[in-house]
Parts: C-alpha cells; sequence; structure tokens
C-alpha cells in the first residue's frame, strides 16, 4: 500500500495523500447516521486512500494513477447528501476536493465568480458579501456543502431557485478532469453530463458561476393553514405569478414543533407556509402584498414576524434540527409537480398511522414550478421494528409516488436501485454517460448506473417488514417511540 | 447495541449517535482550518469515533492523534443546529484514553506529572508559587472577596497577578490569595482528560515505578476547602481558563454539597463592567488606537461572557473598537487551549496566526484579549511571524492606563 | 388493650382550666377538623385505624404549653403538637388518640433584631403573614415554603424540608437561628445556649433497643458530645422531641427578583440546562414542571404560552447589575440546552403562581402527592424510571432545586376519592415514587408517620441515635407525638381489633371441626386431642381461640407500620388494577 501512495508522491512531488485509517474512515461516511446498516449496505464501505489535490493536474494524476492499478474513485464534496453519495462501495481512492478552495477571479462587470469547485457556499456566500455581491442559487446544506457537491447530485431546489433556475442554469464554463485523466474546459450543453451524475463523467475543478448584487431587501411572511391541500395550491399559485418568490417551505405541525421545539401560538394546524422574496424594495412590498392576500383569502393565519424571522434564519439548518431527539432520521425526496404533494402527504399520513410511528415532511419550491417533498421517519435504530418500518413506509410511498409523476430528487447510493425499474429514461441517460466517458466503471461506481442489491429482494424485505408492523398493531405490541403533543397530531 | 462495543472502549453510544454528521460544523473548526483533514473536526471525529466503536477496532495511536487536535473551543456548538454536546463528548473520550493508558497524546502527561507533584502544570517548585507578590500589593486575612491567581500569572506572566491586584486596591479591595496553599485549577488537565491518572517514576534501571495517583477531584476540593476555610465568598479571576473551570467543572467534582460551591466566581472583566456601570471608575488615560476584542473560548462561549469586556474596553477615552469578521459567538479560537498548545505546538501559532491576520484585516493595531493563554499564544505568533500589532489583556490596559505599573 | 386510653372527663376538664375554656375542645366535629393533614386518609382506613384525637387545645404562651405538658406526662397523655397541617406526611395525625396542641394562637411578633438580622416569632404565626410583615420593615426571610399562604413557621420547623429560596440559602435547617422549645417534662429551653440541658440526656452508654429501621436492630451507643447549641437536633424532628413555641429566623434585606421562564420541548434538554444553570448561576429559586404537569394545566386552560413544555423558573435577586450578569448567562446556557426563554409577562405570570400548583386538582378530583430528593445528577434517569413505572397512572412532576444540588421532586398523582378501594390501593404509588428517588440515590423529603421506617437514612446514624436517647430520657412513655420519626406499631381501630378477635375465635374451632369431620384419619393419627368431638371440647376450643385471639390482636398491633407498608404494597398495585377500571 505504501508503495502505491510513494508512487503518487511520486507524480505529483507533494504529501497529499493519506493511508492512515482515522482520515479514510472520517473521509468514507456521509450524513447517513446509521454506519452499522449501511456497512452492511456498501460492501467495502472503507476506502484505500484520501487525496487532497489543490489544482487541475493533482486530480488528473490521481485519476490516472487509478486508471492504470484499476481502482475506484470516489469524488467528494461536503459529504452531506443523505444517499451515499461520495460513500467507497469498492474501496478505491476518495478525491477530496475541498481543499479546492481558492477563489480566482471576481468579475463585477459581467457578474461571474469564478472558483475552484471545493469551495463551501457558506464561505463563497461571505466573502463575496463583502464585496456587495451576493450568490443567486443556493442549496439548504449550504453551511457544509461545497459547489461542484450541488451540481453532481443535481441541485434544483434551495434558496433562489424558483427565481434563478438550478444551478447549472447559472454556471457559464467549468473547468474538468475526465476520467481519462485530461483537463477540459466545457460550456453550453456540454456541461449537462456533469449535471446530477454523482461524478461519473469526471471531476470539476474549476467553474465560473453568475452572481448578482446584493438585493436590497429581503423579507417575506409565514403563515398557517388548515389543511395541506391549501399549502399545495398556493405553492402551485405563487410559482406561477410574475414576482417569483426567493424561497418557499411548506412544512407540517409535526416538522414545525420538532425543528422549532413549539408552535406559534393560535396557529393552525394542517401546515405552515413561508415564502420569502428580495430583490428591490418595492418588489418585496408587491411581492409580500400579494402573498399576504392570497394567504389570508386561503383563510390562513399570520404566524407573526417573529416566528418567520427564526424560521427564515435557519432555512440552512432546517433539516438538521429535526434530528433533535431523533437519533436516527430516515428520509426520501422527491421531485413533483405541487398539486401531488398533498395526494402523497395524506398518503404517508395513513401509512404511519397504521404502523404507528412518525411522519412529517416539509417541502421546498424548485425551478420550473416543481418542489422537493422531503418525507421523514423520525426513528431510533436501536428500536428495530420502528426504525424498519419507517423505512418500508418510505419505500411504499416510493412506489406509490411514481404513479403521481414523482421523481426522486437525490439518488445517490441507496436510490440507485429504484432507477432501473420506476425511472427508466433516467437510467438510459446516465448508462450512456457511463459507457461513453468511463468504460472501466471506476468512477464512483454502484451510483446510478448499477445497483449492488436487487430490487425484488428490497421490495421484499420492506413488505414484509410493513406486514409484520401492521400484524403488531393489531395485536397492540407496535409502540410509537417518539411522543409528540396531541395538538401536534391534530392534523386534519 | 451493547453487542457492538468493543471490550477496551466502551463509549456511551447515545452522546454519538445525535450527531446527524452534517458537518455545518466543519469549515469553521480550528483544527479543520489548520489540518484540513476530516478526521479533525468536530463532525468528522464523531463520525471516526463510531466506526471505531462500532466495527471494533483497535485504538491506534493516529485516533488519539485526531481525539487530541481539538481546541474544545466549542465553536462547533454553537453552529451546530441542535447543539451537540461536543465539547463534553470530546473530555469524556480523552479521559477513557488515559483510563486505558492509550492517553495523553504526546507531552502532554508530563502536565500531569508537574501538577502531581508541584502543583501546577509549568513545573516550577510549590513552595515558589507567591513569589510573584511585590511588597506595595495589599493583602488582607479576612476579605470575603478572593482572588485566585492560576498557574499562569504566578510562574509565568507575573506582571498579570501584579496589575490584577494592584487594580483591586485601587477600588479599595484587598483581596484574599491563597499563596502556597492555591493548586492548579485543573483546567488543562480536564481539558486533556487526566482526571485519574497513575503517576510514574523513571528508575535508574530504567524500568517505571508507580509513586501515586494523580486525582483531580481531591486537588479542585483542597481549593474549595481552603477558600471556604478562609470565608471567601466571591472570588475574583484574571484566567479565563480558571474562571471557566471554576465556574462549570468544579460543581462537578465537589461532591460535598452537591455540586453547589459555596461562593460565586466574577471574573475580572465583569467585576469592571460593574464599578464602570455603578460609576466607581474613572480612566486617567487614553488610549489613541484601533483595537479589535479577541473573545476567549473559555469566557465567551463556554460561559457566557461577551458584553462585559467591550463595554470596559469602550469607556477607554480615545479607543476605537472594531470587531473583527468572527467575533462573540463566532469568535475563532486562537489555538492555545484543549490541550492543543501543548501537544501540537506549531500547528497552535499557526492558528494564533491566522486570527491575528483577522485582526490586521479589521486595520486594528492592538488585540485585547482577556486570557491569558490567548496572550501568550498571540505573543507566540507575533514573535515567529513579525506581525505588526500589540498583544494586551484588559488587566495589562487597566494597570498601564491607571498608572499602576 | 382493646381500646387506648381514653382521656378522662376530670382530666379534660383540668386541661380545659390550664388552657382556657375558650381554647379548648373535645367536640366531635372539631377532632375531625385537627386529627387529619392535607393528604386526606380514605374513610375506610378510619375503619382500620385509630387517628382521632380526644381533645383540642390552642395554648397562648409557652407557660401554658409547659404546664399542659407536665399535667399529660403524669395522666399518660399523648401529645401531639400541631401547626396548619399542611403537610401529607402525618406528621400530626394522633396514632394513640391524646390531646391535639393547635400553636396557631402563638402568632407574635416578637423582635426583629436589625443588628445580627434575625426575627424571632412565636411558632404558630403564618409565613403568609410574617413575609408581609417584615416587607413594611424592608426585610424578608431568606427562605419560605411553597405552602406560605396557610403554613406556620413552627409546622415547617419541625417537619423540615426545602422551598421557595432553598436553592440559594438553603431549607429551613438553614434558616433556623435559636429555638424555644417545651420539652415533655415542662422544662423551657433556648436551643441555642442550652445544650447542657440535652447533653445530660446522653450521658453514658447503653444497650439500645434502635427502631430506626425495617428491621429492629440493636446497637451500642457511644458517648456524644453534645455542644451548646443543639438547634439542628429539633429542626425537622416533628415534635418527638418537644413543643417548639418560638423560632428565631435569619432574615436578609428585600431585594430585586428578577423571574425567568425557559422552556423545552424534553426532558433530557431541560435536566441538561438545570445542572447547567445551577454550575454557572446563582438563582435565588429554581423550579422545574414536566411536559406532564404542563399538559394538565393545557386542559384546564391554566398553561403558560410557551413553546415547549418543560419549563424551568429561575428567579434571581440581587442589584440590578448583579441580575444583568447572571440573566446573560441564563440565556447563554438555555440557547446551549436548545430551550427558549420566554417573554417577562410568562415570567412573571409563573412566578405569581409559584404558591399554586394544585389547581390542577380539578382533572382529579383528588391528588395524592408525594415528595422526595434526589440528586440533580440523576434527575433525568429518575424521570426516565417514573414514567416507566407509573405507565398506567396519570401524574405530574414538579420540582425545586436546593442548595443542595438536589431536586425536591413532587409528584401529584390524580385520583378520585369516590372510587374508594382503587383510591386506598393508589397508596402504593406515593411509596413507590420514594422508592425510585431512593434508588437513584435520593433520601425522604419529610419523615412524619409514613416515613418514618426510612428515618434512619434521613437524620443519619448518629442523629438519630442522639434523638433516640433524649426521646428516652424525657419522654419513657412515648407520648410525645408517638409514632413519628420512631416508627411505632399500627394501632388498630376498636372495631377493627373486635373483628380480628372474633375471626379468630370462629375460625380456630371451625376449622378443627371441619378437619375432624373431612380427614378424620389425619387428624385422629396427629391431633386426636384438638378435634372437638364433644361439645365442652368444643367450648375449650372456643376459649382457646379467644384466648389466641386476644394474643392475635396484640401481635396486630405489634407490626410496625414499615413492615406493613412492605408487605401490603404488591397487594396494592394488584387491586388497585382491579378496581381502577
Amino acid at each position: 500500500m505504501t508503495e502505491i501512495v510513494q508512487e503518487i508522491k511520486d507524480i505529483s512531488d507533494v504529501e497529499w495523500v493519506s493511508t492512515r485509517i482515522t482520515e479514510r474512515l472520517a473521509a468514507s461516511g456521509d450524513t447517513t447516521g446509521i454506519p452499522y446498516y449501511h456497512f452492511r449496505w456498501k460492501k467495502k464501505w472503507l476506502a484505500d486512500y484520501v487525496a487532497w489535490p489543490r489544482n487541475a493536474e493533482q486530480v488528473a494524476a490521481i485519476i490516472k494513477f487509478a486508471q492504470k492499478n484499476q481502482i475506484a474513485v470516489v469524488p467528494r464534496g461536503g459529504g452531506t447528501c443523505y444517499y451515499g453519495s461520495a460513500s467507497p462501495t469498492r474501496g478505491g481512492v476518495i478525491v477530496d476536493t475541498k481543499p479546492l478552495d481558492k477563489i480566482i477571479e471576481i468579475n463585477k462587470e459581467k457578474m461571474w465568480a469564478h472558483i475552484q469547485s471545493g469551495i463551501v457556499w457558506e464561505v463563497l456566500d461571505r466573502k463575496l458579501a463583502k464585496q456587495g455581491l451576493a450568490l443567486k442559487v443556493t442549496p439548504q446544506s449550504a453551511p457544509a456543502s461545497t459547489i461542484a457537491g450541488w451540481l453532481a447530485i443535481g441541485g434544483k431546489a434551495g434558496i433562489g431557485t424558483p427565481k434563478y433556475g438550478t444551478i447549472l442554469d447559472n454556471i457559464l464554463e467549468m473547468e474538468v478532469v475526465r476520467p481519462d485523466g485530461t483537463i477540459e474546459t466545457i460550456t453550453g450543453a456540454d456541461m449537462e453530463t456533469f449535471y446530477g451524475t454523482s461524478g461519473i463523467a469526471g471531476i470539476v475543478v474549476s467553474l465560473k458561476l453568475s452572481i448578482r448584487e446584493m438585493p436590497e431587501r429581503t423579507d417575506g411572511l409565514m403563515f398557517s393553514f388548515d389543511s395541506i391541500e391549501h399549502a399545495c395550491h398556493l405553492t402551485e399559485e405563487l410559482a406561477s405569478t410574475s414576482i417569483k418568490p426567493v424561497y418557499l417551505r411548506v412544512t407540517d405541525p409535526e416538522y414545525e414543533w420538532r425543528s422549532q421545539g413549539g408552535l406559534p401560538q393560535n396557529s393552525r394546524k394542517g401546515c405552515f407556509v413561508l415564502v420569502t422574496y428580495d430583490g428591490t424594495a418595492d418588489q418585496v412590498e408587491k411581492g409580500i402584498e400579494y402573498a399576504r392576500n392570497l394567504f389570508k383569502k386561503a383563510g390562513g393565519t399570520d404566524v407573526g414576524k417573529e416566528h418567520y424571522q427564526k424560521s427564515w434564519d435557519d432555512r440552512f439548518i432546517i433539516e438538521m434540527k429535526l434530528k433533535l431527539e431523533v437519533p436516527t432520521l430516515s428520509m426520501q425526496n422527491f421531485w413533483m409537480k405541487p398539486k401531488n404533494v398533498s395526494h402523497l402527504a395524506r398518503k404517508m399520513y395513513e401509512i404511519a398511522d397504521k404502523y404507528k410511528i412518525n411522519s412529517c415532511y416539509y417541502m421546498v419550491l424548485g425551478a420550473g414550478g416543481m418542489v422537493r417533498f422531503c418525507a421523514f421517519a423520525p426513528s431510533d435504530h436501536r428500536y428495530w421494528m420502528h426504525f424498519m418500518s419507517g423505512k418500508a413506509m418510505l419505500h411504499k410511498l416510493v412506489k406509490m409516488g411514481f404513479k403521481y409523476d414523482a421523481k426522486l430528487y437525490t439518488l445517490g447510493l441507496q436510490n440507485t436501485v429504484y432507477l432501473k425499474k420506476y425511472q427508466k429514461k433516467e437510467y438510459n441517460h446516465f448508462k450512456t454517460v457511463r459507457d461513453q466517458w468511463d468504460p472501466n466503471g471506476l468512477m464512483n461506481p454502484d451510483k446510478l448506473t448499477g445497483s449492488n442489491l436487487s430490487y425484488s429482494r428490497l421490495n421484499l424485505m420492506f413488505t414484509m417488514n410493513g406486514w409484520i408492523r401492521r400484524l403488531m398493531t393489531l395485536f397492540r405490541v407496535a409502540r410509537n417511540i417518539l411522543q409528540v403533543p396531541r395538538w401536534v397530531k391534530e392534523r386534519t | 447495541m451493547r453487542r457492538l462495543f468493543t471490550k477496551n472502549f466502551d463509549f456511551d453510544p447515545d452522546k454519538i449517535v445525535m450527531c446527524s454528521n452534517c458537518s455545518t460544523c466543519r469549515w469553521t473548526c480550528t483544527s479543520y482550518e489548520e489540518w484540513g483533514s476530516e478526521a479533525m473536526f468536530a463532525g468528522g471525529r464523531l463520525r471516526m469515533l463510531r466506526a471505531y466503536v462500532e466495527k471494533n477496532l483497535p485504538i491506534d495511536e493516529h485516533f488519539v492523534e485526531a481525539i487530541y487536535s481539538c481546541s474544545v473551543c466549542e465553536q462547533c456548538v454553537e453552529r451546530c443546529p441542535i447543539k451537540v454536546p461536543y465539547g463534553e463528548i470530546v473530555e469524556d473520550l480523552r479521559k477513557r484514553l488515559v483510563e486505558i493508558g492509550k492517553g495523553p497524546y504526546g507531552k502532554l502527561g508530563a502536565m500531569g506529572d508537574r501538577v502531581f507533584h508541584e502543583h501546577n502544570p509549568y513545573g516550577g517548585e510549590a513552595k515558589e508559587r507567591a513569589n510573584w507578590i511585590t511588597p506595595d500589593l495589599k493583602i488582607s486575612d479576612d476579605s470575603n472577596i478572593g482572588y485566585f491567581v492560576g498557574c499562569t500569572a504566578s510562574y509565568r506572566r507575573p506582571e498579570i497577578g501584579v496589575a490584577t491586584v494592584r487594580m483591586l486596591n485601587h477600588f479599595g479591595i484587598e483581596p484574599q490569595i491563597l499563596g502556597t496553599d492555591e493548586y492548579c485549577c485543573c483546567s488543562p488537565l480536564i481539558r486533556t482528560g487526566q482526571i485519574v491518572m497513575p503517576i510514574f517514576k523513571k528508575q535508574e534501571d530504567g524500568s517505571k515505578k508507580k509513586v501515586g495517583t494523580l486525582d483531580v477531584k481531591s486537588i479542585i476540593n483542597h481549593n474549595i476547602e481552603e477558600f471556604k476555610s478562609r470565608g471567601v465568598d466571591q472570588i475574583i479571576y484574571s484566567c479565563s481558563g480558571c474562571f471557566r473551570t471554576t465556574t462549570l467543572d468544579w460543581p462537578k467534582f465537589y461532591r460535598e454539597k452537591g455540586g453547589i460551591l459555596p461562593f460565586s466566581t466574577q471574573h475580572l472583566s465583569q467585576f469592571l463592567a460593574v464599578k464602570l456601570k455603578k460609576g466607581e471608575m474613572k480612566w486617567k488615560n487614553g488610549y489613541n488606537e484601533r483595537v479589535t476584542y479577541h473573545d476567549p473560548c473559555h469566557l465567551g462561549r463556554h460561559v457566557g461572557v461577551f458584553e462585559e469586556p467591550r463595554e470596559v474596553i469602550k469607556s477607554i477615552p480615545g479607543i476605537d473598537l472594531v470587531e473583527m469578521d468572527r467575533n462573540r459567538y463566532e469568535s475563532k479560537c486562537c489555538g492555545a487551549g484543549g490541550g492543543l498548545k501543548g501537544g501540537f505546538g506549531e500547528n497552535a501559532t499557526n492558528i494564533a496566526s491566522r486570527r491575528i491576520e483577522q485582526a490586521l484585516e479589521v486595520g486594528a493595531t492592538t488585540l485585547i484579549s482577556s486570557c491569558v493563554f490567548c496572550k501568550l499564544n498571540f505573543l507566540d505568533a507575533v514573535k515567529r511571524d513579525g506581525h505588526d500589532i500589540k498583544i494586551v489583556n484588559i488587566e495589562d490596559l487597566f494597570s498601564d492606563l491607571m498608572e499602576l505599573g | 388493650m382493646l381500646d387506648g386510653r381514653m382521656i378522662r372527663v376530670v382530666n379534660l376538664r383540668k386541661l380545659a382550666e390550664i388552657v382556657g375554656e375558650d381554647y379548648f375542645s373535645s367536640e366531635d366535629y372539631m377532632l375531625d377538623l385537627y386529627s387529619a393533614d392535607i393528604a386526606a386518609l380514605p374513610e375506610m382506613v378510619n375503619d382500620l385505624l385509630r387517628t382521632k384525637a380526644d381533645a383540642v387545645a390552642q395554648p397562648t404562651s409557652t407557660e401554658i404549653v409547659s404546664r399542659i405538658l407536665k399535667y399529660c406526662m403524669d395522666k399518660r397523655i399523648p401529645v401531639i403538637p400541631r401547626g396548619h397541617g399542611t403537610s401529607g406526611y402525618g406528621g400530626v395525625v394522633p396514632t394513640r388518640r391524646g390531646l391535639v396542641l393547635e400553636m396557631t394562637r402563638m402568632n407574635e411578633i416578637h423582635s426583629i433584631d436589625k443588628g445580627k438580622m434575625t426575627v424571632e416569632v412565636g411558632a404558630g404565626i403564618i409565613w403568609g403573614h410574617l413575609l408581609e410583615e417584615l416587607e413594611d420593615e424592608g426585610l424578608t426571610v431568606a427562605a419560605y415554603p411553597t405552602s406560605a399562604p396557610s403554613s406556620t413557621v413552627g409546622g415547617w420547623v419541625a417537619a423540615g424540608g426545602t422551598g421557595i429560596g432553598s436553592t440559594k440559602y438553603g431549607g429551613i435547617r438553614e434558616q433556623v437561628v435559636d429555638l424555644e422549645v417545651v420539652l415533655p417534662d415542662g422544662t423551657v429551653i433556648r436551643t441555642a445556649k442550652d445544650g447542657k440541658v440535652i447533653a445530660q440526656f446522653l450521658k453514658g452508654s447503653d444497650y439500645v433497643f434502635n427502631p430506626g429501621h425495617d428491621l429492629y436492630q440493636f446497637g451500642f451507643l457511644e458517648d456524644e458530645r453534645v455542644n451548646d447549641n443543639v438547634t439542628d437536633l429539633f429542626v425537622d424532628s416533628n415534635g418527638a422531641l418537644g413543643v417548639i413555641t418560638k423560632v428565631v429566623l435569619k432574615i436578609i434585606p428585600l431585594r430585586n427578583l428578577k423571574p425567568l421562564v425557559a422552556s423545552f420541548r424534553s426532558g433530557q434538554l431541560m435536566t441538561h440546562a438545570l445542572e447547567n444553570i445551577v454550575a454557572a448561576t446563582r438563582p435565588f429559586f429554581l423550579h422545574f414542571i414536566t411536559g406532564d404537569f404542563y399538559q394538565m394545566q393545557a386542559e384546564l386552560g391554566l398553561a403558560p404560552k410557551t413553546s415547549g413544555e418543560w419549563i424551568i423558573l429561575a428567579t434571581y435577586e440581587g442589584t440590578e447589575d448583579e441580575l444583568a450578569g447572571e440573566v446573560e448567562k441564563f440565556h447563554h446556557f438555555v440557547n446551549r440546552n436548545n430551550g427558549i426563554v420566554e417573554s417577562e409577562e410568562i415570567a412573571q405570570h409563573e412566578w405569581e403562581e409559584r404558591f399554586y400548583p394544585m389547581r390542577i386538582k380539578r382533572l382529579g378530583p383528588s391528588l395524592a402527592p408525594s415528595e422526595v430528593y434526589v440528586p440533580l445528577d440523576n434527575l433525568e434517569e429518575f424521570l426516565e424510571a417514573v414514567d416507566q413505572h407509573f405507565k398506567n397512572e396519570r401524574y405530574a412532576i414538579e420540582g425545586a432545586v436546593t442548595n443542595k444540588g438536589e431536586v425536591a421532586a413532587l409528584a401529584w398523582f390524580l385520583d378520585d376519592e369516590r372510587k374508594k378501594i382503587s383510591f386506598l390501593m393508589g397508596w402504593y404509588r406515593s411509596l413507590d415514587f420514594i422508592d425510585i428517588g431512593l434508588k437513584k440515590g435520593g433520601r425522604a423529603y419529610s419523615i412524619g408517620m409514613w416515613n418514618a421506617p426510612l428515618s434512619r437514612s434521613f437524620y443519619g446514624e448518629k442523629r438519630l441515635k442522639t434523638m433516640y436517647k433524649v426521646k428516652r430520657q424525657t419522654d419513657s412513655k412515648n407520648l410525645m407525638n408517638p409514632g413519628k420519626v420512631f416508627s411505632g406499631p399500627l394501632n388498630l381501630s376498636f372495631r377493627f381489633n373486635l373483628l380480628i378477635l372474633f375471626a379468630v375465635t370462629i375460625a380456630i374451632p371451625t376449622v378443627l371441626f371441619l378437619a375432624g369431620l373431612l380427614v378424620p384419619e389425619i387428624t385422629n393419627a396427629y391431633i386426636p386431642w384438638l378435634v372437638p368431638d364433644t361439645f365442652s371440647k368444643l367450648l375449650w376450643l372456643i376459649g382457646l381461640g379467644l384466648i389466641l385471639g386476644v394474643v392475635a390482636i396484640e401481635v396486630a398491633n405489634m407490626i410496625p407500620i414499615g413492615f406493613v407498608l412492605t408487605m401490603g404494597r404488591p397487594f396494592m398495585r394488584l387491586f388497585r388494577r382491579i378496581w381502577r377500571s
């Protein structure tokens, strides 16, 4: 092993590869909070090396080295994906792109920033803010995720996406290292092979990101409603008007209660809608006025400025705030039309009640009037049946979701198993990309194009789990381990 | 879950599973910035630890290094969406490592040795502890206000002790000082996990002989009993580390009254702020510089004292206080805490150097802190990298401007 | 001994003479009123136990108390001193009938010493009145009970415990400077200086019967040296050593109070925050309520409008400057533990409500309380254990942190007095609650009558021995508040004794008779002389039964309470489950 490191070192003449077990362990994990189960799922879950390249040449060197020795290459950004996009399954070398964190140039005339791909969104945002500039789009995991990381999972729902589109819409050009080690600069339609492909087409080293002036004002409002249908309808309406919100989020009472530690006084118990506008003071005023009228007409109740501000300030950590007292968080993301969300959400409640488990959701408006709908099954993996029933519920939702034209938002490792069965079109696209650029299958293996678990096995496992849980509920031995106050459950 | 644990490294999993590995704590982390490795930031350490615990991996030197490379500044706790008590976890972890004989890292164990023999981590002789006291200082035997000098002021920076006592004298307070009866507050030991540790002595033939057991609890109880028997009900601190340890850690070791100390604790900056509010303090001289204030982690994030030092600084005539990019809850660590300076001296200086650069960025010519460790570390950085900045502590400033020096 | 000594009419008349006719009563309704504390015993218990006094006296001066005690000791009349009976540990329940001394007429404020910062009051003064009076002078007491609107100073001194202000200044033990106590023989002593009087009872060592435990033990007493100040010996002694007539308390200047309220979403976060707050700040009063408590308040529409359901109320005292620092730290540690600091109105409201936790009684309609000290470190485990243990019960817990780092955890069990059996059997909950607390390293809150078996762990070996010696020397007939502190036997009612007698008398001959009929071979082989084949033999057997019956009564009356409570608990639990629905 040391010999191989020596070999890489010889190429680069710098010490940026490690074989230490501590480094490999820390770099092999991601947000998935249950390593024990996933260690089984991911066959060789521990990488052999971790590399920290600092420029395109070093990235190319490491890829060439991997090709020569036929070992897997796993590009890694912030490691904030829930689905193991950056987790090794066949060992190999992890290319940690976070050391690629320089801002190369900021062009204020043409309003773009030329940056290296491993820079963390929040850091970039802060640095731009000092110059009176701002990012157009940011993911919800901005405090930790990197630019290229969001690109690789196909970022299209976050802050700014309803107004400015997907991350790809905001990239002007990028410098990439292909799986054969060639360094290229690409623009236009060529860039699509890097959008949402988890690095199977190569590693992005630097890119030009479209930016904007710091908006004059950013403000919004938050309302509570009696039912989910209201929220779906309103989301559709707000997404289609000329003044587009910069951020729109819908949460259900349990989600709101878990993340904020309590519901605002006198709120309705169906769902909460938060909408934010930015731009000139005038535009913001108009947007808020429009939204407020719409909300009032729909019979909503204002939850107050204070709670809005708290929720808006938490926009980057809102997903993680759920984790308090919830040792294990299972979730599934859907990319779907807002009008279909209510069906899926109601189905979720229905299954959860049957299984006697917890469930909650939130959704964020993304690009093109679509939403990212996140269904959660808060649980504790030490209570095995409860935890697995949560998984079974999410599995059921995926199966049901395709009837409502819902696609999976993040694919990564775990969701690849559904791809071939339900999303033939995307699967074929990924297959073409893989065949074209990475015939050896070394770039981020087992993601998107081939799953190391068969769908029928998974389906059988979860279906059986569901049945057993139903039986347990029937015989009154199923227990909900995470209690919520009664008034949170009074959802209509 | 029990079945998943190794026999020799049993760690409470409830604490680790709280962390969702969202990595929000990563880019602000003191050690991540220095090493750039995912094994060396709060969330990464927990991820690694979890794998060690669940996969029964043997504890190796790299693991120990990763665990000891943290400065326990708790910036991560502030950043954490759910405030995982990371500081407690890492201290507990170090305690475990010491228990199984794998810690402390590097030369940190020498501190425990010295505290055991001489009651201070610097190795000065115990009977020389009160040597810094100059004859002009007024110290009483029956005041109800005490002053906890701390080891740094007693052995390394006597001017701090002198300045503080002069300051108290200035307000007509003659504090009680324990003198040679004062033992280490045990901050460095608790931070590095040396709670209970056997002390060995090298024999002539090279073998080691156990000479005793270091027990932090007995040292702390000694200090408390001393203050109690002297009737002290308020203690003033010039050292943020001692202040933090007394306020938050001593109660855990003081069992006699269920962990409630028989006195209240006050940092010197709090003391000055109260005097200022009461109008009992008038500055004699001004300080015509652009200054910035560095929040020591032990004073700020750990105990929650942010505004008092700023109030004191702002009240100095002619001073121009500017804030660094990262201040108050977001304040960047100087790199001296948590045994980082003792274990990784060069890296600690690098970290301090970066903090000084932040101060220079906002155009400050003086960097004010209120912690002796921060000051020491900053001075090291200035000495090595030649930054053009003055490093002072609040009590130095007071003693200078009031012409007490 | 079918029924205890009734006070003879002659004695009643004499006692009335001593106290004064107006302040003496032996009428039934008065006796009912003054024979119980707030823990109303189910009526059924009255059939079993004898808990009614023979007379009530309201002495107006120390001298009268002294004379009453002298007379009663002479005539062997048990004396039960009593305040307002706001404790629920049976400390004022007359176990052997006798005379109740109601102390509330001795309610003067004798003197306020602003130099030494003490106040001397009659034992019967109500805390609320004392507080009001002191407030006029710009003073206050450092700690007072949550039952301040109705409880008496002497009552709290005798029962012991912690209350508002205890987080900083300690419980009543820390507040008492001096006591005036009338010993059973009528001697009046000041505890701060008359320690010698007590010391003389402790001379010499002897072999004693030490009853302070479930299992009777014998031990050897060493010589105990007692210094001149024996105040500590009398605080929380439940009046078993003498009648407290005057109390000298510490006072402090009236200071600014600032209540703060923080809410949390779970018990784990709240307990962690409590630990931090206690470590880093010095609150005057630190109190919490659990989510269950909140839910019950919410059902009644009384809950404060907070975000979380686990609520901490911390009150700080001091000057504005001192307060500012503490408030900042409080905010810091609440935020650290994911809590929310609530508005000032809520805090003010919660602080004003501190005396009225019993409002949730409306849900009951009855409440059964139970209280125990638990170390703050183990609070989380304790709450979890309680949660696990009482799955089928509705209850709410509140608690206050004391200056010893303990939490006085108080549980209110909802119940319905009208369901008699179920209510009686529900008693096990109070006992189990205390038991869980003890298991988690806690100790009993107060001793009274029901907790008497726990007195050894509560007072500590040494103090209990001293108390026992004093008691033996001054009150060898056990007439001063009998059955308190030193676990006394169960005193069954006359009716119940009769029942036992009849049962035994009839049962033994009947069983033997039936045995002779059903299994003659066995009885003839082993106990032919016991088979009642002739009428005279039957009579003889009935006679034997009578004798055995009397013996059975005596034995039943000697069973210590602790034994009954321990043995009976599993049955209570079982019956509770059966009768509850």
